[in-house]
């Protein structure tokens, strides 16, 4: 069946199985930045935003997405392949380890950030709840998504 | 892992149009809205899902007698945030609704299909509390029936969809509260309770205790609820009560906890129920 | 210390973040899949204990795109072991690529390839498997107990310890007579500890991809901690030449020791061999809990006898570990438990250490971010809590009487080594002292300690352990760096070290920019190819910063020798009376030349030759690290639940060569231990199936079940070490579960001996303390002493 979506800003019409995954189809066609840790909507790691709302990309299915913005961590960034302060921040603070779980972790917390500017880290900690981690013990990845929000809230965008 | 016995994906334009796909009672076919259980937990005779997740009204309003309106559709992240929900009967929905599962589930899952499954759920203890009404599709009319017996199974039987949920206007003064008790915030729940209580502490007009994830979906504490109901609120009927509940609920073992566990904590967590609705009712 | 650094005792961003934040496709599963790729899935056994008696395989081959089954008849027969450790591997060599006898649920019955992971998935569940079922052993106790079924009775099997009594390791070190010593102590305490099955569950599972290179090198792309250990047990089980293998890790989700094991690998590069073709298998999340590696499931029991004055006098350590189903890492493991904690207590003259590690029909135990140590450390500091209150002092300051210091030995160090005798040494850096002295204040343990707070039912207690660990593998790990020199005065470090999310790549880079004055951005990393890096055991046994970093300063300093050498040439002085500094060499006069000049003569000027070396470090010590840690946790003492309100680690790392990452490490180490505290548990039937196969019923700590955990980095200054440094990856694991458990006991009384601290398990513990525990909810005035003792059934 033919699923017609965008994907970071693109345009993509794409040939699909009515039982694929929207994880499955970004993956094939080359959106490795949105991981598979569990294809059994536990880990979080397969997140993307869906017209703005993060959610678990293993868990619907690639129709489900279409005619749908699709935003994965490649797309979260300005032009020119300026950073996210999420993504800033998150260098550093520390907040990456291995990797596997950020691109994901960015994106939930860039919809976070969307509809509460200012969370308090508790905030933070729930609208992250889903979102696995196994190496940094979540400490400077919560300060990283408080030192984004503030960046956010000053209106500074760094380049 | 997508699920490869699945071999057709349709997407009919109104509700009648989805209705019929499902009028034959083919266990192959199945209605998705919002997903999540069907990407990894199908059957594996199924092969046909009929996308009914834009053909599902999604508002959530409350009518003018005060009753609350949720379209089947509506996200379970919707349902949390809409301000109807926060002023309606302590705001207990949206405090149940921020331990369902994570945000990366509520943000698509809809109120619709998580009723539609009944399994292992922190909503449908808050909405047997509220009385919640539902109405089923079928064949171009709809009826109207509490959760309570729809969840008893007698409707389930013939091919439907779900449509709307209503919460009934509260003629009295209504609180009520809700506890979960898992292992981390992500998890299942290992016993969930919400109690509701109309009138007053003294003059109770109506008590419903509803303990969940025992593990049975939704079960009502009877002789707890008579005992408020006779004795009014107050802590002492409250610890009966929750005395009452632990020996009245049925509870099961299993792997994450034990029967008496459970039924220990329904003691506890309907003590702390009611506790908190004593609290939350105006004088 | 190290403010007298640049680079080193900064924390820049680590190198690589870049790719990471970014999405880009650096995990294996990322990598552009070659054309022909043929996908694996496998087939396990569904039976704990099984002899197979028969395979047909004629269904599964008719599927449309299927190139090749393996099973035990067309596969290399030769026992090894799956250990990813140096050579001789310290571990029995029991295994089988596929056996004919399967050990738990989970083992390997065989192996489809297939054009799509579908075809191969499919033909999976066609192959016809005829098991003759055996009475399975599902614990310690039923290995051991007389007339047990014998688990590994192969006969080509080599260094089992006593097979017929599923014994895979047994280890005894003693000094003095600790009977003796016992019985010539005031006090006396005795306790026994469980721990349970336990998995890493990284975020990324096991994945491996094969293919052979234009000139038909084969070529494995995996998600590894031991490239090098993965390239030589491939070679001698396939029986080909090292150097026709090529072992690469790229960017890895996470191992926590999981990964320091062949234990894919060896499938696809099978399939590539044979087809010619490129191939690749992707653990999925259930195999990941069931097929991969666990940790050792122990029964710990310790004797403390102390003089009345506090001074400990015996330590007795009897160990009873679970190696599952093979004995990857059972001696070592089994080791560890008493090498990396009976030390810290050093001057009790009378010490005994007695261990056996017992197979069983679950799943493979193997090495684990702390590797024992975080099983034995449950039994001694709990233990030593309890000898504290009997002797009526203050834990604290039993603890501060008795620990090792500076200049101190203790002759464990000797006595056990991993899996062999270990090695002398004495403590050359230790600030344990003062770790306590900042953890206890920033916790408020004189404050706090023994009051009991309470907030409704919620009673709060302070609890704390002391940890050593090691740096590395004494006289057994080498590390090995390659620097060359650029004619922009930049350099390439190539080193085998591998960066498994740890931050190695930078950490070392920052070794090499301190020595050789440039910016990090001038150190060019390409680590963990066996090609192109120089030799390194890998990343375990906290070694990289340690043994891999003095590898990188040794090979900094020859480079920087080299450049003076030159220096010297162009600025006509001696090399003596040069200094170099901001990446310029300055001569006696005050004329300096920079790095790039210096770089772009020796390639194109004159006298042409490229500055480089390579330099090797065996590590003759196992400095520790040190820790202390401090817990404040709160129990509801109606439900049972535990909640860990405050975590403090006060660390001695030496010189934290990036203090942001070593942090990482510290925090990421204590909310694992946390977890496996708390809630983290692998269940099976009562035929050894898992119950608990996926992160909805293996509960792992997320955002919101953690409080803000504070690290404090106290620093020492390690002689031996790179810029006086030591590692840090493993220690925090160590300390959550004691910390938790004393604190547990310092609110309410209990002593808990068994792992994880669920909700049902303190409230049983609490039921059987006798008395009512009165339980009230927010509003204070509801009555106490109502809680019903028994349960009336329906």
């Amino acid at each position: 069946m033919r699923v017609e979506l965008t994907v970071d800003g693109r345009l993509e019409t794409w040939q699909a199985k009515p039982g694929d995954t929207l994880l499955e189809v970004l993956r094939a066609h080359g959106y490795t930045g949105v991981k598979d840790g569990c294809a059994n909507g536990d880990c979080g790691a397969c997140a993307v935003l869906v017209d703005g709302r993060a959610v678990a990309s293993c868990l619907l299915f690639a129709a489900q997405a279409d005619g749908r913005e699709v935003t994965t961590i490649e797309g979260i960034g300005g032009a020119d392949g300026a950073y996210h302060p999420l993504q800033q921040t998150m260098l550093d603070a520390g907040g990456v380890q291995c990797g596997f779980c950020i691109p994901a972790m960015i994106l939930t917390a860039a919809d976070l950030l969307t509809r509460n500017p200012e969370p308090t880290r508790a905030e933070i900690g729930e609208y992250l709840s889903g979102n696995l981690c196994r190496c940094t013990g979540y400490v400077k990845q919560i300060d990283a998504v408080e030192m984004a929000a503030a960046i956010l809230r000053e209106g500074r965008v760094d380049g | 892992m997508s699920q490869s016995g699945i071999t057709e994906y349709l997407r009919p334009a109104t509700l009648h149009e989805a209705w019929a796909y499902i009028s034959g009672g083919d266990p192959k076919v199945k209605l998705l809205s919002g997903g999540a259980d069907l990407t990894i937990n199908a059957p594996p005779e199924v092969t046909t899902l009929v996308d009914i997740g834009r053909v599902l009204d999604r508002a959530i309003h409350t009518g003018t007698d005060g009753a609350v309106h949720i379209g089947a559709g509506a996200t379970l992240a919707e349902v949390l945030e809409h301000p109807s929900l926060a002023g309606y009967a302590s705001g207990v929905v949206p405090e149940m609704m921020v331990h369902v599962g994570s945000p990366l589930l509520r943000n698509f899952s809809t109120i619709g299909g998580h009723l539609a499954r009944g399994r292992l759920s922190d909503v449908v203890p808050v909405l047997i509390a509220l009385d919640a009404q539902v109405t089923a599709y079928r064949n171009r009319s709809t009826i109207e029936l509490s959760l309570a017996e729809y969840l008893a199974g007698r409707h389930n039987e013939r091919p439907h969809i779900l449509t709307f949920v209503r919460l009934p206007a509260l003629d009295d003064p209504v609180a009520a509260a809700y506890l979960r008790i898992a292992r981390t915030s992500f998890d299942f729940p290992i016993l969930n309770c919400c109690c509701r209580v109309d009138g007053s502490a003294d003059a109770v007009a109506g008590v419903h205790i509803v303990c969940g994830a025992t593990p049975r979906v939704a079960e009502r504490a009877n002789q707890a609820e008579a005992i408020i109901r006779e004795h009014g609120l107050n802590p002492s009927s409250i610890a009966e009560a929750g005395r009452v509940a632990g020996e009245e609920v049925p509870t099961g073992s299993g792997w994450v906890a034990s029967a008496d566990y459970r039924s220990h904590l329904v003691e506890v967590l309907v003590g702390r129920c009611l506790t908190t609705v004593m609290e939350r009712l105006p004088i | 210390m190290a403010d007298k650094f640049t680079v080193v005792g900064t924390s820049p961003h680590r190198i690589d973040g870049r790719s990471l934040v970014t999405g880009k496709p650096v995990f294996v599963d990322d990598l552009p899949k070659r054309a022909g790729l043929l996908h694996i899935a496998l087939l396990t056994s569904p039976h704990a204990h099984a002899q197979i008696r028969s395979i047909d395989t004629a269904r599964a081959g008719a599927v449309p795109g299927v190139a090749l089954i393996l099973d035990h008849r067309n596969t290399p027969e030769r026992r090894y072991t799956t250990a990813g450790q140096g050579f001789p591997e310290p571990s029995p060599y029991d295994a089988r690529m596929f056996d004919t006898k399967m050990r738990w649920v989970g083992d390997r019955v065989a192996a489809v390839a297939a054009d799509t992971l579908r075809a191969a998935r499919e033909a999976a569940a066609l192959i016809e498997v005829e098991y003759e079922v055996l009475a399975p052993v599902l614990s310690i106790d039923e290995a051991m107990a007389e007339g047990a079924p014998v688990i590994h009775d192969e006969e080509d099997a080599l260094d089992i310890w006593d097979a017929p009594h599923n014994v895979a390791a047994h280890v005894v070190a003693e000094t003095g007579d600790v009977e003796q010593g016992l019985a010539e102590s005031d006090v006396v305490v005795d306790v026994t500890t469980e721990t349970q099955y336990a998995q890493h569950a990284p975020l990324e599972p096991h994945v491996a991809s094969t293919y052979l290179d234009e000139n038909g090198r084969l070529v494995i792309v995996t998600s590894t901690q031991v490239p090098f250990h993965v390239r030589r047990i491939i070679a001698m089980l396939f029986d080909v030449p090292v150097h026709s293998i090529r072992v690469i890790k790229p960017r890895i989700g996470g191992g926590f020791g999981a990964k320091q094991e062949v234990l894919i690998e060896d499938l696809p590069a099978w399939v590539t061999l044979q087809t010619g073709r490129p191939a690749q298998l992707t653990y999925t999340r259930g195999e990941e809990f069931i097929s991969s590696r666990t940790r050792h499931p122990m029964r710990i029991r310790v004797k403390l006898g102390a003089k009345r004055d506090g001074r400990l006098h015996a330590l007795q350590m009897d160990v009873l570990s679970n190696t599952g189903a093979y004995g990857a890492h059972s001696l070592t493991v089994l080791s560890n438990v008493g090498s990396k904690t009976l030390p810290l207590y050093n001057k009790a003259p009378h010490v005994r250490f007695v261990g056996d590690a017992v197979y069983t029909n679950l799943p493979v135990a193997g090495a684990y971010r702390g590797y024992g140590a975080t099983q034995g450390y449950f039994a001694l500091e709990t233990a030593v809590d309890r000898l504290a209150e009997a002797l009526g002092m203050d834990s604290l300051e039993w603890r501060q009487r008795n620990h090792i210091r500076e200049g101190e030995t203790s002759p464990i160090f000797v006595a056990l080594g991993e899996g062999r005798e270990g090695v002398e040494q004495t403590i050359t850096s230790c600030a344990l002292e003062d770790c306590i002295r900042q953890g206890a204040a920033r916790i408020g343990w004189a404050e706090k300690r023994g009051k009991r707070e309470r907030h409704g039912s919620w009673v709060h207690g302070i609890g704390m352990s002391v940890h050593m660990q090691g740096s590395g593998i004494p006289v057994i790990d080498m590390g090995a760096a390659t620097i060359k020199m650029n004619e922009d005065g930049s350099f390439n470090l190539a080193i085998g070290a591998t960066d498994l999310g740890t931050g190695s790549d930078t950490i070392l880079a920052q070794v090499a920019a301190e020595v050789l004055t440039v910016p990090l951005d001038k150190v060019v990393v390409t680590s963990s190819d066996t090609d192109l890096t120089p030799f390194d055991v890998g990343a375990y046994a906290s070694s990289t910063t340690y043994v891999s970093g003095m590898a990188v300063q040794r090979v900094a300093e020859d480079v920087r020798a080299q450049i003076l050498a030159v220096a010297a040439d162009m600025l006509g002085a001696d090399t003596g009376s040069l200094k170099v500094e901001d990446e310029r060499v300055t001569g006696p006069d005050g004329v300096s030349v920079t790095l790039d000049k210096i770089g772009l003569r020796t390639l194109y000027g004159e006298d042409q030759h490229q500055i480089g070396a390579t330099a090797s470090f065996v590590p003759q010590l196992s400095p520790p690290p040190f820790l202390a840690a401090f817990c404040e946790v709160a129990v509801d003492e109606a439900t049972g639940q535990v909640v860990v309100v405050r975590f403090v680690s006060a660390v001695d790392c030496g010189t934290p060569i990036n203090p942001r990452l070593a942090e990482g490490q510290v925090e990421g180490a204590v909310a694992n231990g946390i977890g496996y505290a708390l809630y983290e548990e692998m269940i099976f039937d009562d035929k050894g199936r898992p119950k608990t196969p996926d992160y909805a019923r293996y509960k792992i700590p997320g955002p919101e079940d953690l409080p803000r955990l504070e690290t404090i980095l106290v620093e020492s200054y390690e002689p031996t070490g790179p810029m006086g440094a030591k590692s840090v990856s493993e220690i925090g694991i160590n300390a959550p579960i004691p910390a938790i458990a004393n604190a547990i006991h310092d609110a309410t009384g209990l002593w808990l001996t068994e792992t994880p601290f669920t909700a049902e398990r303190v409230w049983r513990a609490l039921q059987n303390r006798g008395g009512r525990s009165p339980w009230t909810s927010s509003s204070p005035w509801l009555g106490a002493g109502r809680l019903a003792q028994t349960r009336k059934r329906r």
